[in-house]
């Protein structure tokens, strides 16, 4: 794992007993991967009172260069030997290395969901929605006895969070087109799994 | 069902009186053409000045049988009651067979070009699909992440627009069942008894796999040394939904 000057600098700190106390640092920890992965974290976590005496920026600083670190692990898929020799350059003794990896072990699995979670894909579908018509006539003909189906396609554009469905109407032979289309689809990955 | 015409509609349709069956026959077609292409006016002008009327006498006649034919074909009414209604306005035995021939050959035509009139949602034309698998990406490493990438070709207007859509195979799965109890409803007693239609054919699909350009760091399945590691970990994920919907 590489990281840049500033993570150093920040991380320095939190080694040092004399700066952070076991208790602080194990608030400080846990601070960092709740910032990171609860969607509701509170904006005032870092105002714990075992951080109280710590300067504020150097909290602030440290804080980040926590959540940096974890981040990137999250995102090398980082081992605990990987994590263990980065710490232990930064001069972490072992009883805190233990403690940031047990940390990480616990959360990894959501960090790595979170982290997949990010980037952008084409509109996603989600669901479908289906209604059998029959129409009977219009303004500018009657007797028109045509059935059709109307699908939407609930579609979720990534990161916007929107929802701009698909909506399109198709005749019987045309939906079984559309079926056995994405049937063909499915089989491919069935027979993938058995490669 | 009659129709019912108006007086300004008969007085335009009584011109057709003053002709012989090869001109009114000629209106008959100018009338079509109109309803295919719109109005033609040197073609007015010249039928006008060759029977020594004016352009807009012609043009009236040829409006007021376009109208005549598109109403009888939107309203599908009978051969009988076509012949009630043009009885009205006083033709000549002739010219009420000449009218009623024109409106039975070309009904079915005039019929298709009314129902193009009818306001639509885009239509589908075909699906293109593709397996994907994402291997990494700017926030995540080492990542085997399946989906299925498709596009989806709709028709609207005679404009054809495509829409890239994505789903993961749980989705896909989903997607198929809700899809094909949408085709079972056709076939329940309800919607037989309604849809007065013949059976359907059967359809054969032929699939396309059609590889075409995409954005991202999503690599198409293509080494062979890659695909037992592939398969192992697809296993996984895939075999518990195919074993949970079966």
């Amino acid at each position: 794992m590489e990281l840049s000057e500033y993570v150093q600098s920040g991380l320095q700190p939190l080694a040092d007993p004399g700066c952070f106390s076991p208790r602080a640092y194990t608030v400080l920890l846990q601070t960092a991967f709740q910032s990171l992965l609860d969607t509701q974290a509170d904006q005032a976590a870092l105002d714990h009172p075992d951080l109280k005496q710590i300067d504020p920026t150097v909290l602030k600083h440290c804080h980040a260069a926590a959540a940096t670190c974890i981040l990137e692990a999250g995102k090398q898929k980082a081992d605990k030997s990987a994590i263990s020799a980065y710490l232990e350059d930064c001069k972490f003794d072992r009883e805190r290395i233990e403690q940031f990896c047990t940390e990480y072990q616990k959360n990894k699995d959501t960090l790595e969901i979170m982290l997949g979670s990010i980037g952008r894909c084409p509109p996603h579908i989600t669901d479908v929605s289906w209604r059998l018509e029959y129409q009977i006539k219009t303004n500018q003909l009657h007797k028109t006895y045509r059935p059709a189906y109307l699908m939407t396609l609930n579609v979720e554009n990534s990161g916007s969070g929107s929802h701009t469905d698909v909506n399109f109407s198709c005749t019987m032979e045309q939906l079984q087109d559309l079926v056995g289309k994405l049937k063909d689809a499915a089989k491919s990955l069935e027979r993938a799994t058995q490669m | 069902m009659l129709l019912v015409l108006s007086e300004e509609h008969k007085e335009h349709l009584g011109f057709l009186t003053r002709l012989d069956s090869a001109v009114a026959g000629e209106l008959g077609r100018l009338a079509l053409e109109f309803l295919r292409k719109g109005a033609n006016a040197k073609v007015y002008e010249g039928a006008a000045r060759k029977l020594n009327v004016t352009s807009d006498v012609v043009q009236h006649g040829v409006e007021g049988l376009t109208y005549l034919l598109t109403e009888s074909s939107k309203l599908m009414i009978s051969e009988i009651d076509f012949q009630d209604s043009v009885h009205v306005l006083g033709f000549s035995e002739d010219l009420n067979k000449l009218l009623l021939q024109l409106y039975l050959d070309h009904r079915k035509e005039i019929r298709s070009i009314l129902g193009e009139l009818t306001p639509e949602l885009p239509s589908y034309h075909s699906l293109e699909w593709r397996l994907d698998v994402q291997l990494a990406s700017r926030s995540l490493r080492q990542q085997i992440k399946p989906a299925v990438t498709m596009k989806l070709h709709l028709n609207q207007n005679g404009d054809q627009t495509t829409k890239v859509l994505q789903t993961d195979p749980a989705t896909l799965l989903h997607l198929i069942q809700q899809l094909e109890q949408a085709l079972g409803e056709m076939k329940t007693n309800h919607c037989r008894r309604i849809i007065l239609q013949p059976a359907f054919p059967g359809q054969t699909h032929v699939p396309t796999l059609s590889p075409w350009g995409g954005g991202g760091k999503v690599v198409q399945v293509q080494r062979s040394n890659f695909k037992e590691q592939l398969a192992r970990k697809l296993q996984v994920s895939l075999l518990v939904v195919f074993q949970g919907l079966k």
